[in-house]
């Protein structure tokens, strides 16, 4: 069985067994932590249930949400969840984000993983005590990654805690009435005994049922959903729209210094020399720090600190230690390159006997059919750069800052500051875009740069990264390439499939094609440049983006060297009224798939799987006059079964589509003798308003609970932009990005 | 103007008085003087626009304008943005209707680079649009952003209101 199907079966699961899940969940809001959960929210007059709902007596509703909220909807998405399972009004629900504390800890998360059997993703591994490799540890994460917290938290976390206190509520109310509990119900926030015209404010209940029980097993609601599938307004939109949401970059604070920074422009040198008079004399500067491997300027303001950090010639040493190689673009594709001829390739998944398959067809007359691919290097390029203020006094450290795992940082920093874990306060804050780059691994060193400026320093400092800072130091999606071959038969079906790909220590289930080839043979090998002090980290969608560009532009080759259409021969490929057939017919008729288009405008396809989510992707694309991409129409259908609110989960296909497309035309980092050499927008070109289409996007619907949405859109965008432009202009170009490329074919 | 004169402007309605460098942008006076932080730090070159600003009724990237060329001057910032009639203004109903953000922080300099588009073109098209709003999003808001412009110039039309 593969990990796709696994995933499935998380939600078929859930759909006829919620108790089975009740009862992990219950476990997971113990009364330990209920209790510590209490003391932390504070108001004694409350009732909370387990950890992560509280019931005040004004009737109000408050869930405590272990994700950071980054424009996804996830705290809206996951209050409607909540109130429809708890039968309460829109306008008694209010959401915060949950204390950085392990009573708030997101479980149910790594649940979801768990119920799989699936392995925890290497983007979630390898940060300060917190590895995933025991399951205890499972629970100390509080992590926004993985589009994970509507279908993980919300749907085997909340919405079971949300039944089990409507259960205790109407058992509270039996007790109080002395009547029977089955006929007893709930609506808008009180609890109800039709045949007696009685009723009870859920708040006056909170208190017993609170107390007298917290069922594990709670029946979940099959249906009458009243939020689940519309679209409230989104509680945090407002607060952007008038510039009074404080994201990590805005923290005010008394006594508050500035930091600039500029790190070894090559990952793993030290700093040898700074002088720093002439830092020093800039009005305003205070202080020069020497960190082992950077120089950071404080000043009573950001713009004195970065004119002092300009002022400095820091001088850097070569990279040291075992296999440390200031690598270039050009020497790293060229190990790649090796390496996918190597004896070192190892078997990801087998199926049928490839050689020969291949063999029977070439001596049918067969077709053999070989294509290499590659991806460029990525930054995440996030609107905000980074930006933390931190406070070190005596034994604490209070930190202010915008992270992807707020849990997993705190525990970071106290390590990085060599103090308990409670020494340690982390105010986490909202982020101006993350895509992965605050995920623990990528955070950690930015973390411990803080400290040690913090340190340093005698009042509040906030360390923000000028954007050039945020270029050269990112955590890159890394440059990677896979080699395809395929024989056809000669009615145009693939009779075998071969497949190596470049692997970043990265486990995932991205590289398995849904088409039925009876023959398969898809091996990895690891990247050589992984001891290179290369810097990588995951990008939205991590493993999917570029798995998907090798095997969806491969299909697509396939099918025009069988003269078939390329949808069509998909679909021929499919096993009829799968998940991924149903998408793709719907996707044929969304689009009106083989219309006629304007000369020189081409229509492309893809189709992707990932997060338990399946999207397929239609695009219609030109060249302009300077041989410059350009999309005309995006038609997206998804499935990821049932949609808690419509139009968030349409805003994240629509942004995910903006940023695969900005990434496929234009985007591209490189290193020369190590160094990045992007600082800046004008040099990594993202996409425009006008460079943008309108988006139609097209859900599947159903009332399963299947995938996420925060990225499983991304993947399918570089190959179906590709494909559509080899439509165009009967050029096929198989590196990205694609300006670059058709500018040089 | 010498790098120590007092540097006078008025924003958001406000008088305010500086003794900062005249060559400081005027992006830090906003934020770190005045403590408005709406408005956001992006680039530092002029090229993604999350500091967008009005300078006298237009918008300008508050990073690459020294804050000595606003002597005299006024500024708007997001903190100010209003309909004449003193509520929110067209734009901030149209972004709302449309839940435009995602995670919102270029949304400040596209709020004011729309609003200053709307000042010049009530009725703008779609290549005029694409041609003001040079604002960088990596959430992918393009294009809600473009269809909440043509709805707030709608709606203005219709209350006969200038934005």
């Amino acid at each position: 069985m593969n990990l796709r199907r696994r995933l499935v079966l998380v939600g078929g699961a859930l759909a006829g067994g919620g108790a089975l899940f009740g009862g992990v969940v219950a476990a997971f809001a113990s009364k330990v932590e209920a209790r510590s959960a209490n003391a932390l929210t504070g108001n004694p007059d409350d009732h909370g249930f387990g950890s992560w709902l509280r019931l005040s007596n004004e009737g109000l509703c408050t869930v405590f949400v272990p994700h950071i909220d980054m424009g996804q909807g996830t705290h809206t998405a996951l209050a409607q969840i909540v109130a429809d399972e708890l039968d309460l009004e829109w306008a008694q629900m209010r959401v915060l984000l949950a204390p950085i504390d392990h009573a708030f800890a997101n479980g149910a998360l790594a649940q979801g993983w768990l119920a799989g059997d699936i392995p925890i993703p290497a983007w979630l591994q390898g940060s300060s005590g917190f590895v995933f490799k025991r399951i205890a540890r499972l629970r100390d994460v509080q992590i926004s990654g993985g589009s994970t917290a509507v279908r993980f938290t919300g749907q085997l976390g909340l919405r079971v805690v949300a039944a089990s206190a409507r259960l205790s509520l109407v058992q509270a109310a039996a007790r109080l009435w002395g009547l029977p509990a089955e006929e007893i119900g709930t609506a808008s926030g009180c609890v109800v005994h039709t045949p007696t015209r009685r009723s009870a404010k859920y708040a006056d209940l909170a208190g017993d049922a609170a107390e007298n029980g917290f069922s594990g097993h709670p029946r979940l609601k099959t249906g009458g959903f009243r939020l689940v599938g519309t679209s409230p307004p989104r509680l945090d939109i407002p607060a952007k729209l008038d510039g009074s949401l404080r994201y990590g970059t805005d923290i005010q604070l008394p006594n508050l210094r500035m930091a600039s920074v500029t790190a070894a422009p090559v990952r793993g040198a030290r700093l040898l020399h700074v002088d720093e008079a002439p830092a020093l004399a800039v009005a305003g500067v205070e202080k020069v720090i020497r960190l082992p491997d950077a120089v950071a300027v404080v000043a009573s303001g950001w713009w004195a600190a970065s004119q002092g950090l300009g002022a400095l010639k820091p001088s850097f040493g070569p990279v040291e230690g075992e296999g440390a190689v200031a690598v270039s673009t050009e020497a790293l594709i060229h190990a790649q390159d090796e390496a996918m001829t190597s004896a070192r390739r190892r078997t990801d998944r087998s199926q049928g006997d490839v050689d020969e398959a291949e063999a029977a067809a070439l001596a049918s007359g067969g077709l053999l059919v070989k294509a290499a691919y590659r991806v460029q290097m990525l930054h995440h390029a996030t609107m905000e750069p980074m930006a933390m203020t931190a406070h070190w006094q005596a034994d604490r450290l209070e930190v202010w800052a915008g992270v992807q795992d707020p849990l997993n940082a705190r525990a970071a920093l106290a390590k990085a500051a060599q103090l308990p874990f409670n020494a340690v306060t982390l105010h986490a804050l909202p982020i101006g875009g993350a895509f992965g780059r605050r995920l623990p691994r990528s955070m950690e060193p930015a973390l411990r740069q803080l400290v040690a400026v913090a340190r340093a320093c005698d009042h509040p400092v906030k360390l923000l990264w000028s954007r050039e800072e945020d270029f050269t130091q990112g955590t890159y999606r890394p440059a990677l390439g896979a080699r395809l071959q395929a024989v056809l038969q000669p009615d145009g079906t693939p009779a075998s499939w071969r497949h190596v790909y470049v692997r970043k220590n990265t486990e995932s289930d991205a590289a398995h094609v849904p088409y039925n080839i009876a023959a398969q043979d898809v091996q990895w090998v690891d990247d050589p440049a992984e001891s290179w002090n290369v810097p990588s980290g995951a990008w939205r969608a991590v493993t999917h983006v570029q798995q998907t560009w090798y095997t969806e532009c491969f299909i697509d080759e396939l099918a025009h060297a069988a003269r078939q259409d390329p949808l069509g021969y998909r679909l021929n490929l499919l096993r009829p009224k799968s998940r991924e057939a149903l998408v793709l017919m719907k996707l044929r008729e969304a689009a009106a798939w083989g219309q006629a288009l304007a000369p020189g405008v081409g229509q492309g396809v893809a189709l992707a799987h990932g997060m338990g989510s399946l999207v397929a992707l239609c695009l219609h694309a030109q060249l302009d006059g300077q041989r410059r991409p350009q999309v005309t129409r995006a038609v997206a259908v998804v499935d990821c079964g049932l949609v808690v609110h419509p139009d968030t989960a349409r805003q994240q296909v629509e942004g995910s589509i903006v940023m695969g497309l900005s990434a496929a035309i234009g985007e591209q980092i490189t290193l020369r003798d190590g160094a990045v050499q992007q600082r800046n927008f004008t040099d990594y070109p993202i996409l425009r308003l006008s460079d943008v289409p309108a988006i139609e996007v097209h859900f599947m619907g159903g009332e399963r609970v299947l995938g996420g949405l925060g990225e499983p859109a991304l993947p399918p965008v570089a190959p179906a932009l590709a494909n559509a432009l080899f439509a165009a202009t009967g050029q096929r170009i198989r590196q990205l990005p694609l300006s670059s490329a058709y500018a040089a074919a | 103007m010498g790098k120590d004169q007092t540097l006078k402007l008025k924003v958001n309605g406000r008088d305010v008085v500086s003794n900062s460098s005249g060559a400081m942008p005027l992006l830090w006076l906003i934020r770190e003087e005045l403590l408005l932080t709406g408005t956001k730090y992006g680039c530092g070159i002029g090229a993604c626009g999350a500091c967008t600003v009005h300078l006298d009724g237009v918008a300008v990237r508050s990073c690459v304008t020294p804050s000595a060329s606003a002597q005299g001057r006024e500024v708007l910032t997001i903190e100010g943005l209003r309909s004449p009639s003193g509520g929110p203004h067209a734009l901030q109903k149209a972004w709302q209707t449309a839940q435009v953000p995602q995670c919102g922080y270029c949304q400040s300099g596209m709020l004011m680079a729309a609003a200053s588009l709307l000042a010049e073109h009530p009725q703008p098209t779609d290549s005029q649009i694409g041609a003001a709003i040079t604002n960088l999003c990596r959430c992918g808001t393009y294009p809600r952003v473009r269809s909440a412009i043509h709805a707030a110039a709608s709606a203005l039309k219709t209350a006969g209101e200038q934005a």
